[in-house]
């Protein structure tokens, strides 16, 4: 087999990879910011209750889960399909260590400010999204971009589900062709591309909440 | 509308059929194609002894297959799951696995054959010499209960000396970079790898591994497979796994 071949075939499972990471990756931001907005916006009730889910989640093995999800649920008649699976277990234990991100990032907004628009009479849910919110997001960028890039390289984690993505296709390939060096170079360059993709996103979203004339270095 | 069904599909991701309509019975397959050369990839599409096998099968029962590959954890979860209907790639038939999955009759015996490069030219002409060097082969495989059970009862191996690697590939590449004196092969794995690799039998055990076609626990598919196994038994059988092994 040409390395062209090989190559097009690994580029067939990245589109996968790539699929698998940005649901998750969605799944997460969703996940973690609704944990941080639901914290700010109840009280100490749904405060402890998120708490232990980010405690539960952090703690499990994605791969646990994963098992859980896809193998063990199918036992009580709901049926995941493979993807909603990975979502469900790599996504929201990205969500759970994002809204950590989130918190450390929300404890560094100015308090001055959220009195002051208190004081101008935004509601709380105006508070959360025009104040905290934008601030959060931009000094969460560094740990968000971690968080990402772990996902990313759980990725293969799909394949025990049976979603075709690199690893599969790596694997089925060095398995006959016997080139594994240079399939596994090859796949190590794309992961290192979709990682470059990330962080395209991320300085978007940088852009995006970025304050003219501060913290711009 | 249609482009927004069309993205749900995509999201739900071999989901529940997508209102595709297929008048044939479709039969889910899980497989793990890194075994060669009873299940494989050829540019991009699947070979092998069991994918001829079951394909026949298909053909003379008149339904589809719907392939989806797993790696091996998952094809042998699916297959207790339920998400599959039948797994294949070259599944020996061992007492825990029984347990939690139904076997079809065995079309196929293995052996199980310890390789080193030819350079070397290791030959286990007594058990007693096989201490001397190290064992590797893949997590997860029928390998371990055979040394616990025959071999290290009799002080031939010990199992705490044992090599794990991920898979074959791993486990050929460290025999050539002269890191593992022996590496466990299946018969047919061997016999796929000989052709390529400057590598040679050592020694070779058999009648202690068959293979089986998997299937969940109660399946009816099981049991006209079988059927189907017990007709094409003989030379209609030898010649498809010939095909692959010659």
């Amino acid at each position: 087999m040409r390395f062209s071949g090989i190559l097009a075939l690994l580029l067939e499972g990245a589109g996968y990879t790539l699929l698998v990471t940005v649901s998750c990756v969605i799944t997460g931001l969703v996940t973690g910011l609704g944990i941080v907005a639901l914290r700010r916006l109840f009280g100490k009730g749904v405060a402890r209750l998120l708490a232990l889910y980010t405690y539960v989640f952090r703690g499990i093995p994605v791969l646990v889960l994963l098992f859980i999800v896809f193998f063990g649920l199918p036992g009580l008649g709901i049926r995941p399909s493979p993807l909603v699976s990975m979502m469900l277990s790599l996504g929201l234990v990205c969500g759970a260590y994002l809204a950590e991100v989130f918190r450390g990032a929300l404890d560094a907004v100015d308090p001055h400010e959220i009195i002051a628009a208190e004081v101008m009479g935004l509601s709380r849910l105006q508070v959360i999204l025009s104040i905290e919110f934008p601030q959060m997001l931009r000094l969460a960028v560094p740990g968000m971009l971690n968080e990402f890039t772990t996902v990313l390289k759980y990725s293969p984690f799909g394949y025990t589900v049976g979603i075709p993505e690199i690893t599969k296709q790596a694997m089925a390939l060095a398995s006959t062709t016997l080139r594994g060096i240079e399939i596994y170079t090859a796949v190590g360059v794309l992961y290192f591309g979709i990682y470059q993709l990330l962080c395209l996103l991320m300085r978007m979203i940088e852009r995006k909440f970025r304050v003219p004339g501060f913290a711009t270095q | 509308m249609k482009r927004f069904s069309g993205f749900l599909c995509l999201l739900l991701l071999l989901g529940a059929g997508c209102g595709e309509k297929n008048e044939m019975k479709e039969i889910k397959v899980a497989v793990t194609p890194a075994s060669p050369p009873n299940l494989f990839e050829e540019n991009g599409k699947t070979a092998g002894i069991d994918f001829d096998i079951f394909t026949a099968y298909c053909k003379a029962r008149g339904c589809q297959l719907k392939i989806t590959p797993y790696d091996w954890q998952g094809m042998l979860g699916a297959v207790i799951g339920g998400q599959a209907d039948v797994a294949f790639s070259g599944i020996s038939i061992t007492e825990e696995r029984k347990k939690v999955m139904e076997f079809s009759k065995p079309y196929m015996e293995n052996t199980w054959n310890l390789v080193s490069l030819t350079k070397r030219n290791i030959k286990i002409e007594k058990m007693e010499d096989l201490k001397k060097y190290s064992i590797g082969y893949p997590r997860g495989m029928a390998y371990t209960a055979f040394i616990e059970k025959e071999l290290q009862p009799k002080g031939y191996y010990q199992i705490a000396n044992v090599k794990l690697y991920p898979s074959y590939n791993e486990v050929l590449t460290d025999l050539q970079n002269g890191n593992l004196d022996l590496a466990f092969l299946d018969g047919t794995v061997a016999a796929v790898y000989r052709k390529k690799l400057p590598i040679q039998d050592s020694h070779v055990f058999s009648g202690f591994d068959r293979f089986g076609f998997a299937f969940p626990k109660g399946s009816t598919l099981r049991v006209d497979f079988d059927h189907y196994l017990d007709q094409i038994s003989g030379p209609e059988l030898q010649a498809i796994i010939d095909r692959w092994i010659k």
